[in-house]
């Protein structure tokens, strides 16, 4: 160990020059790399800012809200925060969540207001499934086809006339154009709602007879819950939520627009738009965040430049130092032993370079820095100094396998 | 002491297989002063190299003393090569960065002895072979015959008890070659054993075996 120590600083001391080289290269590394990321956190943080004042509410969604307006489009801002939490929810979960109330529990799925069509959701018990169908549901999902309204209406007459619970509901004739609605029978049915001003305006298109759009879907009575949502513009009275999974790589969809299509069914509209205008502010920020992330980029191709010329010299340094390495290991050493003692070498300049370039930094930040902040953070340091033994492992580890000195009656033979 | 039986060296893998050594079996005993003559490329350095434990063979077993060489890991390789060898070369591998003094003290840092006590084991052994004025000179300052003087007091830096000479006179005019053939001597006097390699007929007489080798073979 001693005898190790001693040869370090000696060698140290030998191969000055090439070590100052590496030590100056890795001092202006270390320093434009904490600089470059300085810039990059606080141009991030002032970024953040500069979107809140400049977006702030005025990123503006409009729909075109038929069930509640009918028709009528509602234009609403929503905050950069809610933005930027609707954003970061497309990045989780590619589930555009159907809202319901249980007081309107009747859908209509638009992806494009022109490709609107209507789903009647029935949420039902497996028993009562079996019960009504006659088979057993395998699928926890269950797709009716066209006319499944109208063949649950009349397996439910049916039923009524045996003696079994009674499933009331509201139908056609007691409720506003034909809706139905089946309740207070939770072991069995959540809710059956036809839908209400839904078909009213689809009747525009399908003329009065206007209901030949009565596809269903079967869900476990399980699938109803209450939704939890924590983005404050979403904060309404859901009693249940149904999760449909929406293929984004199909649609090639921006994901806030997808998000803000979510903000569309909580409010039981058929479409949104977000205004050209706002669109165009979106794209300056995203802009902006990409000038930012260049100098993530530059960080990194500093520490990258900085580990080709320590990589570089120490290939030379070790050329050099061949002979006498292999002359060590004939007379005792081994190869990990004169590999360990090289890395130790090698790290001790780059820390020291390291310690120089954090300490230099004050003199370059006026050059690169946002008002001048110069700020560390604890990672930062650390992962400087971890550069360093990265580059000292692999710079040697690397000359060491260049030089092949292992073959050491080869090296000695050669001269 | 050295015990060597059926030693094979090949090179190369596959269809391109050189052996350099073919079944060599050998004993060397405690003091003796033993010759290996034979042509370029006959494998005398490769098994000088076998016998110092700078390389291993491909088949056949090795016993020095009771030790089992090949079956040494690395790093009591280098411990053995360290503590029992001492390596003579014909180019002297001195390195040029260490001083005279330094130069002959590597082994015994390797060994572990503590500075103050490398440096005076490192200057007796200098003085032995006339070069104690030289401590503090590097290699290139010194003549030939100097440097391969420097090379023996480094390959008798820990004592070992076998010295492995690879045609140490080979770059040397004859006035130094003899020198060093009488310091070489005079340790085997002193009981070290010593395995000596050369072309030069007339100085492996001077030993007191000699052991004709040709096509990896040892024939006399």
């Amino acid at each position: 160990m001693k005898y190790s120590i001693e040869r370090i600083i000696k060698n140290l001391y030998r191969n000055k020059f090439a070590y100052l080289f590496i030590l100056i290269n890795f001092m202006l590394g270390v320093g434009f790399f904490i600089l470059c990321m300085n810039y990059r956190m606080t141009s991030s943080e002032l970024l953040k800012e500069s979107k809140r004042e400049q977006a702030g509410e005025l990123i503006r969604v409009k729909q075109w809200n038929i069930s509640n307006e009918r028709g009528k489009s509602i234009i609403y801002p929503i905050s950069y925060d809610t933005y930027l939490e609707l954003e970061e929810d497309a990045k989780k979960s590619k589930d555009i969540a159907v809202l319901c109330s249980l007081e309107f529990i009747s859908h209509v799925i638009a992806f494009e207001p022109e490709q609107g069509f209507t789903l009647y959701f029935y949420f039902m018990n497996d028993e009562l499934f079996k019960e009504l169908y006659g088979i057993e549901r395998k699928k926890e999902v269950v797709y009716l086809g066209i006319d499944a309204y109208q063949s649950l209406l009349q397996m439910n007459e049916l039923r009524n006339s045996t003696d079994k619970v009674n499933l009331m509901y509201i139908g056609p004739e007691n409720y506003i154009d034909g809706d139905v609605l089946i309740m207070n029978q939770e072991k069995y049915f959540y809710e059956i709602i036809a839908p209400i001003e839904t078909n009213t305006i689809m009747r525009g298109s399908t003329g009065d007879s206007g209901y030949d759009m009565k596809e269903a879907i079967i869900f476990p009575i399980e699938s109803v819950f209450t939704p939890e949502t924590s983005i404050p513009d979403l904060k309404l009275n859901l009693k249940c939520t149904l999760f449909f999974r929406y293929l984004t790589s199909n649609w090639k969809e921006d994901l806030v627009a997808q998000q803000l299509r979510k903000i569309n069914h909580a409010n039981k509209t058929i479409s949104f738009v977000v205004e050209d205008e706002y669109m165009e502010l979106k794209r300056v920020l995203d802009d902006y965040s990409y000038d930012m992330d260049r100098w993530f980029f530059v960080s990194l191709s500093i520490m990258l430049l900085s580990g080709i010329g320590c990589i570089g010299t120490m290939f030379l340094m070790l050329e050099k130092r061949r002979h006498f390495l292999a002359v060590s290991i004939a007379f005792g050493s081994t190869l990990k032993r004169l590999v360990i003692e090289t890395m130790v070498e090698l790290f001790t300049i780059l820390f020291l370079g390291a310690f120089l370039g954090i300490c230099l930094l004050p003199v370059f930040k006026q050059f690169i820095l946002y008002k001048d902040e110069l700020r560390f953070s604890v990672v930062g340091v650390v992962s400087v100094f971890l550069i360093a033994l990265l580059f000292s492992v692999l710079s040697v580890l690397l000359g060491f396998h260049q030089i092949k000195v292992k073959h050491i009656t080869a090296t000695l033979k050669e001269e | 002491m050295v015990q060597l039986e059926c030693i094979v060296k090949n090179y190369g893998k596959g269809s391109n297989i050189v052996s350099a050594l073919k079944g060599v079996s050998l004993q060397i005993n405690q003091g003796e002063f033993v010759a290996i003559t034979g042509p370029s490329g006959c494998g005398k350095s490769t098994l000088l190299n076998i016998l110092g434990g700078m390389d291993r063979q491909s088949e056949g077993t090795y016993h020095y003393q009771n030790i089992s060489v090949e079956n040494l890991n690395a790093k009591d390789l280098a411990c053995f090569r360290n503590q029992k060898i001492g390596f003579i070369f014909q180019a002297y591998h001195l390195s040029k960065e260490l001083t005279v003094l330094d130069n002959v003290a590597l082994p015994l840092g390797y060994a572990g002895v503590a500075g103050r006590e490398r440096k005076e084991r490192a200057s007796i052994l200098l003085e032995k072979v006339g070069l104690s004025d030289k401590i503090k000179t590097y290699p290139t300052k010194l003549s030939g015959g100097e440097m391969q003087r420097v090379a023996i007091a480094r390959a008798l830096a820990n004592n070992p008890s076998i010295l492995l000479a690879d045609e140490p006179t080979g770059n040397l005019d004859q006035e130094n070659g003899l020198n060093i053939m009488s310091i070489l001597k005079e340790i085997n006097q002193e009981g070290t054993t010593i395995v000596l390699v050369t072309h030069d007929l007339a100085l492996a007489k001077s030993a007191d075996r000699v052991l004709q080798m040709k096509d990896g073979n040892i024939v006399t």
